[in-house]
């Protein structure tokens, strides 16, 4: 032995040296490894964690099985490459600010306006940013710190930016009035996937429109009804089928509806009373019907989740106040038939809990199933549908490969601007109904930009080829430099909840901008659960500070509890007792080696 | 022997590790690692070069191998102890080509027959100060008597192994390894034992007495349920053959 050693292993002693040494010698990058020209790359880009939070225990798993897979490769030959970064999680991000600065001053983010209350956030971020970043080095995460990126720093601004005049161009963005999933608490739409269900009780009414009108209908949301302009019924319905194209006027709470009624056999018999009042401004499935059968939409619920104008003594009410007073008045006619209690799945904001209301807005849109000529006619959705069944992409465990086309095949549209603060701007300008997407400010006065952001996702799912040069490197359809030597990458090891939200955005994105795959595996890791087997929470507190156990047993102990109890997909337990075992093991092999 | 042994297992452990991290079947890795580090590099060979000596060549080419394959799981203290000894940095070591290695099958006899002798030991509730004589009957009796010294050396408790053409006429324990047997002399010590059987005579005794009385009581055979009354006629059956075998080894 060169060196003396002590009998026991402190890890406190020498994982902070040891780093250093790791980082001096430049070897996490491969551009400085002695590696002959045809040495193979492998490529592993580091999921970057949010920046509303330090890292929990789970990223610990996420850091030790990456770097387990990119240490290996780095000894075994291969031009190894893992890119870190952290994620400007947009909405996540502005409501951990907004709650903190509603907290230390009691001021909302309207009243500190735009500019002071995105240089909160550019402190909030710094502070986070450099947490993460230090937990991730003491984890012995072995990542090229020269390439580390943000998904909002310059140079991914300049890469979403040119995204997003590349899609527009194909025909693929497209700006459109739809229902969105808004949160009045937030102020701004959600994606599909960001909307919680609930099961809750609620009441179903049943009741007509008045006394005159023939058919009576079931609802959960009377004072939706201010907005019909339509009646559905199946057109095999023998009660109702005779109606089936005429034009009622009605007065209904003391205001006028003209309702036309129209059939649909989606619409099932046997619910409620089989009629179903169409509401197309404030349901996404009546405004297809609307779409279809050319009804009027009628807005009747503001931003704010209040009546809006125009609407006699229910204007300005909330919508709960709404619902009682036409529940009553109806009720006072005579016009109600049934009150009932059903179960019924409630659409819930995924950061606030607050109840969605779904409206109409202008939006800005990818279009999943518009052909583009960059994927030689074929939609974004059937591109990424056919790199899953073909298997160039291998999900593990491979359930998950089933799962991403179960879902792939039923995408909608997705909705991609939000209006928050935080974000990646979007790149049009408005004057009065004209419309301008551009790189540039359009020349001439008065022209505003959007004061909307982008969909976090729109930039994370960029991830793979945005930190590997694009767009600067990638022309006429060729690649150069880091997007020719790394990309497509060789494994994507992330968490199976984000399948959806993440991974299939990856792969409709990067098929888009540069024609290829962004990952050959998709490797999803479980979530790693307190010792009883609970998810942890802060609210619980039962989560778990890496630091503190890698101060108490070390980095190797932590990384080897979490390493030996993995397997994909599936979730894991964590106890500290695991980790005191692991540590008597590195104590064990420090023993024998010395 | 052990060093053939030993580099076989390391080859084997090189090749379920590398194929098992490019499966993403990082536990299986880890496993298999750790039960090479602990289980066959600690417990056997590190004992085994205690005794045979002169080992510091391999058991430093072992080590390298092993901080070479840990090194992706737990990289902190495998480039710790590394660096003690090497000027190049673990993290870019390539993982050596682990030539296939055979001949070390025989090892794993000595290894079968250490851990027969252990387990006999234990369950025959021999006390570890007392030493055995082991007669070795079979196929593998010159092998085993050819490892003589690890056969004592390594926690057995036998001070001697001789071999022989058939089993000894003395009490002894047998330990059976396929067609080898061990026999193990001195192991019982007739006036204790007989005292022991004797004890245990009378504990079954009153056992049986207690059941029978039991058993007998007209009140509890029809109220008890079914499977109540037959787990005491089991319990009854299973002490009665008990004590005969134990009154046989009495008579002997
Ligand atoms: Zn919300």
């Amino acid at each position: 032995m060169k060196n003396e050693l002590d009998k026991t292993y402190d890890s406190s002693l020498f994982e902070d040296s040891i780093y250093a040494k790791w980082e001096k010698s430049g070897f996490f990058n491969p551009d400085l490894s002695n590696l002959p020209d045809f040495a193979p790359s492998y490529t592993v880009i580091l999921p970057p964690p949010n920046i509303t939070a330090k890292l929990h225990i789970g990223h610990s798993a996420m850091l030790a099985i990456e770097d387990l897979m990119v240490r290996f490769h780095r000894q075994n030959g291969y031009r190894t490459l893992w890119v870190p970064g952290t994620d400007h999680a947009a909405i996540a991000t502005q409501n951990m600010v907004e709650k903190k600065l509603m907290t230390e001053t009691g001021k909302t983010r309207h009243a500190l306006g735009r500019e002071a209350f995105l240089k909160e956030v550019d402190i909030f971020v710094e502070n986070t940013q450099a947490t993460i970043l230090k937990q991730t080095r003491k984890m012995g995460a072995s990542l090229d710190w020269s390439r580390l990126a943000f998904t909002l720093d310059e140079q991914r601004q300049k890469a979403v930016k040119r995204m997003f005049l590349d899609m527009h161009r194909e025909g693929v963005i497209y700006r459109g009035e739809r229902i969105v999933n808004w949160c009045p608490r937030c102020q701004s739409t959600l994606a599909d996937d960001e909307v919680e269900h609930k099961e809750q009780k609620a009441k179903l009414y049943t009741f007509k429109y008045s006394a005159d009108f023939p058919i009576p209908i079931s609802t959960t949301r009377p004072e939706t009804k201010l907005g019909d302009t339509g009646l559905a019924v199946n057109p095999k319905d023998e009660r109702y089928s005779k109606y089936i194209g005429e034009e009622i006027e009605t007065d209904f709470c003391g205001l006028k509806l003209k309702i036309k009624v129209i059939g649909d056999r989606k619409v099932e018999m046997d619910f409620g009373t089989g009629a179903l009042g169409v509401t197309p401004a404030h349901s996404a499935v009546d405004w297809q019907m609307a779409e279809a059968q050319d009804l009027k939409k009628i807005k009747v619920i503001d931003e704010a989740g209040k009546i809006k104008d125009g609407f006699g003594e229910f204007s300005g009410l909330s919508t709960l106040e709404a619902r009682e007073k036409i529940v009553s008045q109806l009720s006072a006619d005579g016009l109600m038939i049934k009150e009932e209690e059903i179960e019924n799945n409630l659409s819930c904001c995924y950061r606030c809990g607050s109840v969605i209301e779904p409206l109409p807005s202008l939006q800005w849109f990818i279009s999943v199933d518009a052909p583009a000529s960059r994927l030689n006619g074929r939609s974004m959705k059937e591109a990424a549908l056919e790199v899953a069944k073909n298997n160039e992409i291998k999900f593990l465990p491979d359930r998950f490969g089933k799962r991403y086309i179960d879902w792939m095949e039923n995408l909608h549209d997705w909705c991609i601007s939000r209006q928050i603060w935080f974000g990646h701007s979007i790149p049009a300008w408005y004057r009065g109904e004209e419309t301008y997407v551009g790189e540039e400010a359009p020349e001439g006065e008065g022209w505003v930009m959007d004061t909307d952001t982008l969909d976090t996702w729109f930039s994370s799912g960029m991830w793979t080829f945005s930190t590997l040069g694009w767009p600067d490197n990638f022309e006429n359809g060729v690649k150069s430099g880091d997007l020719a030597r790394f990309h497509p990458t060789q494994v994507l090891e992330t968490g199976y909840e984000i399948l959806t939200l993440w991974v299939s955005r990856m792969v409709m994105m990067s098929l888009f901008a540069i024609g290829e795959i962004p990952f050959e595996h998709v490797y999803l890791h479980g979530t790693i659960l307190d010792a009883k087997g609970k998810k942890m929470s802060k609210s619980k507190g039962n989560g778990v500070d890496p630091l503190e156990v890698i101060e108490k047993y070390g980095a190797d102990a932590v990384r080897l509890s979490l390493l030996m109890g993995a397997t994909p997909g599936n979730d894991a337990r964590y106890s500290e007792e695991k980790v005191e075992s692991k540590r008597n093991f590195v104590n064990k092999l420090w023993n024998i080696s010395i | 022997m052990a060093d053939k042994w030993i580099l076989q297992e390391l080859a084997m452990t090189r090749k379920t590790v590398d194929e098992s991290i490019r499966n993403f079947e990082f536990a299986a890795a880890a496993d298999s690692l750790h039960d090479f580090t602990w289980n066959k590099l600690a417990d056997w060979y590190l004992e085994v070069a205690k005794i045979e000596k002169e080992k510091s060549s391999i058991l430093i080419y072992i080590l390298k191998n092993v901080l070479i394959m840990w090194h992706p799981f737990i990289p902190y203290v495998t480039e710790t102890l590394w660096e003690s000894f090497n000027d190049d940095i673990l993290m870019m070591k390539q993982w050596p080509a682990v030539a296939e290695a055979t001949g070390g099958d025989s090892f794993a006899v000595i290894q079968e027959a250490i851990t027969g002798i252990r387990n006999a030991r234990s369950e025959n509730k021999i006390e570890p100060a007392r030493k055995v004589k082991a007669v070795v009957v079979g196929p593998n009796a010159d092998l085993l008597v050819e490892q003589a010294a690890l056969l004592c050396g390594l926690r057995t408790g036998v001070e001697a192994v001789e071999s022989a053409q058939s089993a000894p006429n003395e009490a002894a324990i047998r330990v059976v390894l396929g067609e080898t047997e061990i026999y193990l002399l001195g192991a019982v010590d007739p006036e204790k034992e007989k005292a022991r059987l004797s004890k245990e005579k009378e504990n079954l005794e009153k056992l049986i007495a207690g059941l029978s009385i039991r058993l007998e009581n007209q009140e509890f055979v029809s109220r008890a349920p079914a499977h109540i009354l037959k787990a005491e006629q089991d319990k009854l059956a299973r002490y009665q053959s008990e004590l005969a075998n134990i009154n046989d080894a009495l008579k002997a």
